[in-house]
């Protein structure tokens, strides 16, 4: 290490100063300057995180909203070197923190987790599928899905619903985000828990959607399984139809 | 050749010829690691120009040590599309481990110099191709012991490393710090100069002006290009615009201006290597 501490305390307080705008003492500098830096550098953190959360951005006050960005930005040290990425540390951190409660917004772990996750949907590594053959059993087979995907697990359906509304219908939901391999958009499936776990059993490889039925039984008790298996049917069509099912493991 | 740094606000016109630059500059950060839209969307313009790469993260100047694993997966991106030049920022946009996402300036001061020297040298060994560092825009200087162009000349004789010649910073420098801008660039190692950059700023006040690239190019930056390129040789001029993004034929303006003046001021054509 060449520098010498005053500098390293130099170039510390104003990152510092920059992080959390709160005043500091820098020697050599041009008065009234400086703070351009600490608005150059919120303006990123701000910009960057109303276009990660449209929808997070819309529906919470101004007041609460920017007191939930200078505590973040205060607070945490941002680790990603890639901006779009701001966004998960700042779910992280409202997750760790509770702001859903400090800042009396039930449905906001949700709405950042549904928002943060569609973005890492969208810009996650190209993944190539396992083999497959796309003229085999659907029902039978081991089936290959679509790797570019995600299910998430939430308490409100910010995903069906604008989150003021959503936050009166607290449950158990479910989603499939995946990522179109043509346009690379990427769609959202909301899912009964059986489609969620149907879902989950088949990307392990280990189970058929035949199997999966028989299993049906233990995990739920009494069932009409003529029913599931309609609708299972259904939903593995419709899986097929979008793609998300590929084919069967060669 | 006169290049265009590339951005997501008007990606398509870079592939449908609506725009018409000789070569592309990316952000590595803003590519790296992601699949998808973005991914098709960098390979095909990788297949249909001539790449650059400018940094954005890498802090050189930060009393941090260097991110290897930043570095490694740069290594690879670099490699994968092949990139010659890759340049970066002579500031710091990380402290204490925290990410800052804009560029601060590095204290003018020896102690900085022998740091800076020291993280290049690693830089250029780890990348193993020419490193080429920026003299940025500042607003103030802080705890200066010499001045910039001293500072810059130091770097980049010790490191050995090249240069990327903002002409527009040199400008705002020039103007926000009150001194002349020919004066400055005629203490710099010219002949180290293997990149130039080119943009717009904007004026905030009687004595102050900000390097936003969300402006077209100003006559007088235009004037200090010319002036300056007559005492270097050919080297790739990239334009960069960020933001208030015009309409494509003022863009195909300021890139033909620039052909114009590289061919007036140029025999011989550069190419893109540093």
């Amino acid at each position: 290490m060449n520098l010498l501490p005053e500098t390293i305390i130099i170039q510390s307080k104003m990152a510092i100063y920059c992080r959390t705008g709160n005043e500091t003492e820098l020697p050599g500098v041009t008065p009234n300057r400086f703070h351009h830096y600490r608005r150059l550098v919120f303006n990123i953190i701000q910009d960057n995180l109303e276009s990660s959360f449209p929808i997070a951005y819309k529906y919470i006050d101004s007041e609460k909203w920017n007191g939930m960005l200078n505590e973040f930005f205060s607070e945490h040290k941002c680790r990603t070197y890639q901006v779009w990425q701001i966004a998960g540390e700042f779910y992280e951190y409202a997750s760790q923190k509770n702001f859903a409660k400090k800042f009396q917004l039930p449905f906001l772990n949700d709405l950042l987790k549904f928002e943060w996750e569609e973005m890492v949907v969208y810009n996650m590594e190209d993944i190539s599928p396992k083999p497959f053959k796309t003229n085999g059993d659907v029902l039978n087979d081991l089936l290959i899905l679509n790797p570019e995907h995600k299910l998430l697990q939430l308490q409100y359906p910010v995903h069906l619903y604008d989150p003021l509304i959503a936050q009166k219908k607290s449950g158990n939901y479910f989603v499939l985000l995946y990522r179109e391999k043509e346009t690379g958009n990427v769609q959202f499936m909301d899912l009964s828990v059986w489609f969620a776990l149907v879902v989950e059993q088949l990307n392990k490889g280990e189970l058929s959607v035949n199997a999966l039925l028989k299993e049906a039984t233990g995990i739920f008790g009494e069932i009409d399984l003529e029913e599931l298996s309609k609708t299972t049917l259904a939903f593995t069509n419709e899986l097929r139809n979008r793609n998300f099912i590929l084919g069967s493991v060669l | 050749m006169i290049g265009l740094g590339y951005r997501r606000d008007f990606a398509g016109e870079f592939l449908d010829g609506s725009v018409t630059p000789d070569f592309v500059e990316f952000a590595p950060e803003n590519w790296m690691n992601i699949g998808g839209y973005w991914k098709k969307e960098i390979n095909k313009i990788a297949e249909r120009y001539p790449v650059l790469c400018h940094g954005l993260s890498l802090s050189i100047g930060s009393p941090d040590a260097l991110d290897m694993d930043f570095l490694k997966k740069l290594k690879a991106f670099l490699n994968e599309y092949k990139i010659e030049i890759y340049s970066e920022h002579l500031s710091f946009a990380k402290c204490d481990n925290a990410h800052l996402y804009d560029l601060l300036p590095i204290p003018f001061r020896e102690d900085a110099v022998k740091h800076v020297v020291q993280k290049i040298k690693q830089v250029q060994d780890y990348l193993e191709r020419p490193f080429v560092m920026e003299n940025v825009s500042y607003y103030t200087p802080v705890a200066a012991e010499m001045d910039e162009a001293t500072f810059i000349n130091a770097i980049v004789q010790e490191s050995d490393c090249r240069l990327l010649l903002d002409v527009n910073n040199v400008y705002v420098n020039a103007f926000n710090h009150n001194y002349n801008t020919r004066s400055f660039i005629e203490k710099l190692p010219l002949h180290k100069v293997a990149y130039i950059h080119m943009a717009g700023h904007t004026q905030v006040s009687a004595d102050l002006i900000i390097d936003t690239h969300g402006e077209a190019i100003i006559d007088p930056v235009y004037d200090l290009f010319e002036w300056t390129i007559e005492k270097i040789k050919p080297v790739p001029v990239l334009l960069e615009r960020d933001f208030n993004i015009p309409e494509m034929e003022e863009l195909n303006g300021e890139l033909n201006r620039l052909r114009s003046i590289t061919n007036l001021k140029w025999n011989t054509k550069n190419e893109l290597v540093a």
